[in-house]
């Protein structure tokens, strides 16, 4: 049976009907994972035995029909820097290589208990800084469409993973695009929701009010799945929504009449023109069904990518305080005191990417920075949220590109280049604004993936699988998947 | 603003990060460039706006004053680098707090 | 020539909540280390702090009892700076928003009440213990961490440079310490670090407008410590001013109990650069006026005011009235004794004061442990007005009912002890001392009027104490001066 290839839908009818068992169907998986990953390196860690044992659960479930939900005996993906008690999780980084954690995050526990099986940890940029996934401790992930080609990042590994079929479904998280960017490379879904509808508990943070998981799949309905399951109030994350997301398939309009965006600034500047057509033709689809477009501008949208980084990487450096070698993670040795301690400890167990984000970050907060940057940054957040706002009046949902590029190839992009392509271009401003994103696959160019990306106001992520739902059907999407050549 | 290796070198010491002399070159003028290009909000006058400083917009978010239970000795310590006595153990301390 | 001591306090109080301040942790003293720790209090990956409730309302109750404004909006900051006892490399406290501002305490000092001024009150986390293996924290070879007390709910309070001596240092602790334990909200116990106090304290000329430079105190564990450090340290800069080289460098400096001195600890440095911001995981506080007026309505009479009433409604001397009013516990005894009694106030006030006090200092109780109830008392007394006991058998009753807890009137009943106060018994008895002893009784009839006293005793002995004193007195008198007549 062709697993790698099958949809959730299918996945759960040959599960029903008992044409497969969960074990069987785990193993096949994990057959295709050890074919692929030793040259794409999505996966840091494959947690096989932990699988298996839980898709065995899962085959109890199933036979006794109890208990069973739409994820039952479903391999699904999860990204690196989510705990995952007694798997290790690495962060990406060599500093927690060993490092186990002694809980579970709530994603990781909703999952459990709706019988999902864990088949492993997926790469990423160490602690999520990065777009690209070269900024791994764990050597980089190959992007399943051309292999002299990054993934993206930072959750390349589980955007890897999903297009490259090793897995049906994926978790990453996004700060900045990190879920969009390398779902856009790697020609699949990605969805960052509203911040506070997934909680944050377990999710090993990069800078805290930007952060959310969200679900990465290869077809609408897919993530729709997985994207309720995960979204939940908890009362362990105090930035936790209290509304109850809305239910599936709870489609809240007609698409006839919905008023579409398209701010001009994203397509503008350095955007492949390529880029721009895909793009276009999606509105053109969208408008032939009777969607009305609307010209719009978000004059302060120039501003997001340096607001972001001042914010990110001043939250960021903070964030990393807490590996000082004390109580986890990797300790430098033969140090005398425990000053010497720690400088050697970070010094040998971070990163040049996370370094330079601290030292930045930690700039940022200084005094004579922090009024006329982390401060200001802050206002002018406020400002783009503002002129979000003020967008959402005037239209129901926002059409913009995922990137302004397709997957660029390896070493590309590395280290001090990346202030002259700022790739998060597209996909910061939902980040900063707290509003659900979605990146879905609109064409190939030169056989390389392009991702068009789709906003709503914050808690209004039924809009977006509507529309995603609408441009899958009438095949806007390419037929071609990576998983077609593996 | 552009800062100086000096002040890079301070910045590394804040951040606890033990950086060599090439490094604290190479991140220097790393650095400025990033500070170079993030400069770019210092045109715009929002001085009429509150900072955002969270995702989201609630307040008074709490809990009751009860206790749960607490993680296993075994677990707080299983991934210590160095423990004696069920406490961690690190080389001496030189300063106070 | 003339020296003004200036003294600020900077005073930690831990605030009585059963969990600690960010994650249910409970907050037992003394616990076996490493027994109250969760992933949050160990800053463990992807933790999440959530508030304690009960901790903002202490905090609120305390503000109102130091005649604070309470901020209507208050928010948590990342304090950051790296030190093993720290485990998120930040320590969450309220820099910017602190919850209460403008406070005073009214404070009798030499005989004159005084205003301190409290600039701010702010609450905070409470870090980690490390141990030192070694004789101190210098020559130690290593330290030990333990994170039980990791993120128990801190208030800092913070007085104004208003103290003059000392002994006005003291006695603002003893009167702050006594307010908060009338408020209920920490035990303030400063040998179990529950209250602890730093000072900074300067001399100048009398006169000089500009303050000396000053000199931070630590280590102090009681009261008496406090006063003998700041004597200590006043003394020394009175000298150094006498020898014209004051003070160049702010310094801090550590009360060492064993010397009865201070020691040298190091020279302030510029201001320590904690870089704080706004913590993204915490979400601010609305302080609602009827939250406010609320609590204030559910605080009990303050020991000022209480002073004040006890000299009005119930006579009592300025110094009955401090010390009763010092304590909740007595206070409140003294006031229910007062209420079962029918006699003078005073009354109950000696035997609280004398009797009371002196069992608890001989037995080393609190006043919280004493069996003695306040209608015990009352009854006592009234034992006493009624002559049924006499003051020497009324001594010993309340001894007998401070241990066992029994009632008075029970004992009394038990070993016999009412007053003998029949004449003619006592007549009987006076003979017959009289007849045994002829010396004493020849020594008084030649005038040595000492011996009455003798023969009192005899009668008393004889009667096991019982006998009325005056009547015995009388009767002796009467049938002494009968025997010098004839
Ligand atoms: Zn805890």
């Amino acid at each position: 049976m062709d697993v790698a290839r099958m949809n959730l839908f299918d996945l759960r009818r040959v599960l029903d009907a008992g044409e497969i068992s969960a074990v069987e169907l785990t193993s096949l998986f994990l057959d295709r994972i050890t074919q692929l990953n030793p040259e794409l390196n999505a996966f840091i860690t494959v947690t096989g035995e932990e699988a298996l044992h839980s898709a065995k659960e899962a085959d109890t479930r199933l036979a006794s029909g109890e208990g069973i939900t739409p994820l039952t005996g479903i391999p699904i993906a999860v990204k690196d820097n989510i705990c995952t008690k007694g798997v290790r999780t690495t962060c990406g980084s060599k500093l927690l290589e060993n490092y186990l954690p002694v809980y579970d995050a709530t994603v990781v526990t909703k999952l459990k208990k709706a019988g999902a099986v864990l088949i492993g940890k997926t790469n990423l940029d160490e602690f999520a800084m990065g777009s690209s996934t070269e900024d791994s401790g764990y050597g980089l992930t190959l992007n399943p469409w051309d292999r002299q080609r990054v993934a993206g990042g930072s959750s390349g590994g589980s955007a890897a993973a999903v297009a490259a079929g090793m897995a049906p479904l994926a978790l990453g998280s996004d700060t900045g695009g990190s879920i969009r960017q390398p779902s856009a490379f790697c020609g699949i879904l990605g969805l960052k929701p509203t911040y506070g509808r997934v909680s944050r508990l377990g999710l090993v943070p990069y800078a805290p009010s930007l952060d959310q998981i969200g679900s990465m799949a290869r077809r609408v309905r897919d993530l729709i799945i997985l994207d309720h399951y995960i979204s939940t109030y908890d009362p362990l994350d105090s930035t936790s929504l209290p509304e109850p997301p809305p239910e599936i398939g709870d489609f809240p309009r007609k698409l006839p009449g919905l008023r579409i965006g398209l701010p001009k600034e994203y397509f503008e500047e350095d955007l492949k023109p390529q880029i721009k057509e895909r793009v276009h033709t999606v509105a053109q689809v969208l408008e032939k069904e009777g969607c009305v477009l609307v010209e719009l501008s978000l004059p302060s949208l120039q501003y997001a990518v340096a607001t972001y980084y001042i914010l990110a990487w001043a939250e960021a450096s903070s964030s990393m305080a807490r590996y000082d070698g004390v109580r986890y993670g990797y300790r430098a040795t033969g140090e005398q005191d425990v000053l010497n301690m720690m400088m050697e400890t970070r010094k040998q167990g971070f990163g040049a990417e996370v370094k330079r984000r601290i030292l930045m970050g930690t700039c940022f907060l200084t005094e004579g920075y922090y009024e006329d940057y982390y401060r200001k940054a802050q206002r002018i957040r406020a400002l783009i949220k503002k002129d979000f706002e003020m967008a959402f009046t005037k239209c129901d949902l926002l059409l913009t590109p995922t990137t302004t590029v397709t997957a660029f190839k390896i070493g590309e992009n590395f280290t001090d280049s990346l202030i002259l392509t700022p790739t998060e271009r597209c996909t910061v401003a939902a980040n900063l604004t707290g509003i659900p994103g979605l990146s879905f696959p609109c064409g190939l160019i030169e056989g390389l993936p392009v991702g068009a990306q789709l906003m709503a106001p914050a808690g209004q992520e039924g809009i977006l699988f509507q529309v995603a739902s609408f441009c899958e059907s009438v095949g806007v999407m390419p037929e071609k998947e990576a998983i077609n050549g593996l | 603003m552009s800062l100086t290796e000096q002040q890079v070198k301070a910045l590394s010491f804040q951040a606890r990060l033990q950086l060599t002399a090439e490094e604290i070159v190479s991140f220097t003028a790393q650095l400025n460039k990033i500070l170079q290009y993030v400069a770019i909000i210092q045109e715009v006058s929002v001085d009429d706006l509150e900072p955002t400083i969270y995702g989201v917009s609630l307040t008074n978010i709490w809990r009751e004053d009860r206790v749960r239970l607490s993680l296993e000795r075994e677990a707080v310590l299983a991934n210590a680098p160095e423990q004696e006595n069920f406490c961690f153990k690190v080389p001496k301390i030189l300063e106070e707090d | 020539m003339a020296y003004e001591i200036v003294i600020g306090l900077e005073v930690h109080v831990e605030l009585k909540t059963e969990s600690k301040l960010c994650c249910g942790c409970s907050t037992k003293f003394n616990a076996e280390v490493n027994t109250l720790v969760c992933p949050v209090c160990l800053g463990l990956p992807g933790a999440l702090p959530v508030l304690n409730k009960k901790a903002v309302e202490l905090s609120i109750i305390t503000g109102l009892a130091l005649n604070c404004e309470i901020a209507e909006h208050c928010q948590f900051d990342r304090k950051q700076y790296f030190y093993p006892d720290l485990p998120k490399g930040y320590q969450l406290t309220q820099f910017y928003h602190p919850i209460g501002r403008e406070g005073w305490l009214e404070v009798n000092l030499a005989g004159k009440n005084r205003k301190i001024g409290i600039p701010r009150i702010h609450l905070e986390e409470e870090a980690g213990r490390s141990y030192h293996a070694g004789k101190g924290i210098i020559d130690a070879e290593y330290s030990l961490l333990d994170y039980n007390r990791s993120s128990i709910p801190l208030l800092e309070i913070v007085t104004a440079p208003e103290l003059h001596s000392p002994q006005e240092a003291k006695k603002f602790m003893e009167c702050l310490k006594t307010t908060l334990e009338y408020i209920d909200v920490s035990d303030c116990k400063m040998a179990e670090g529950s209250l602890r106090c730093d000072a900074n304290i300067s001399v100048r000329h009398r006169g000089d407008l500009q303050l000396g430079k000053r000199v931070e105190i630590k280590n102090m564990n009681s009261f008496r410590a406090l006063e003998a450090a700041l004597e200590d340290e006043a003394k020394r800069q009175v000298s150094l001013l006498q020898q014209g080289t004051p003070l160049q460098r702010e310094e801090s400096r550590a009360w060492v109990e064993e010397k009865g001195r201070t020691l040298f600890m190091r020279f302030k440095e510029e201001p320590h650069e904690y870089r704080y911001f706004p913590d993204p995981d915490l979400l601010p506080i609305e302080i609602a006026d009827h939250w406010i007026q609320d609590l204030r309505s559910q605080l009990p009479e303050l020991p000022q005011i209480k002073r004040q009433r006890y000299l009005r409604e119930y006579e009592l001397p300025a110094y009955d009235g401090e010390l009763l009013s010092s304590s909740k516990q007595m206070a409140d005894f003294f006031e229910l004794a007062v209420q079962a009694y029918d006699g003078e106030p005073k009354k109950v006030s000696n035997w609280i004061l004398g009797e009371l006090a002196r069992l608890i200092n001989l037995e080393k109780i609190e006043f919280g442990q004493v069996k003695v109830t306040p209608g015990a008392l009352a009854q006592l007394l009234t034992l006493l007005d009624q002559k049924v006991i006499n003051g020497k058998i009324a001594k010993m009753v309340f001894e007998e009912t401070f241990y066992t807890g029994k009632k008075p009137e029970a004992i009394v009943a038990e070993k016999d002890l009412e007053q003998v106060s029949d004449p003619k018994v006592i007549k009987e008895i006076v003979a017959r001392t009289i007849a045994a002893h002829p010396l004493p009784v020849r020594d008084y009839l030649r005038g040595k009027k000492k011996a009455l006293g003798f023969l009192v005793g005899q009668v008393m002995a004889e009667t096991k104490g019982k006998a009325n004193p005056e009547m015995v007195r009388d009767l002796l008198d009467e049938e002494l001066s009968f025997l010098s007549r004839s």
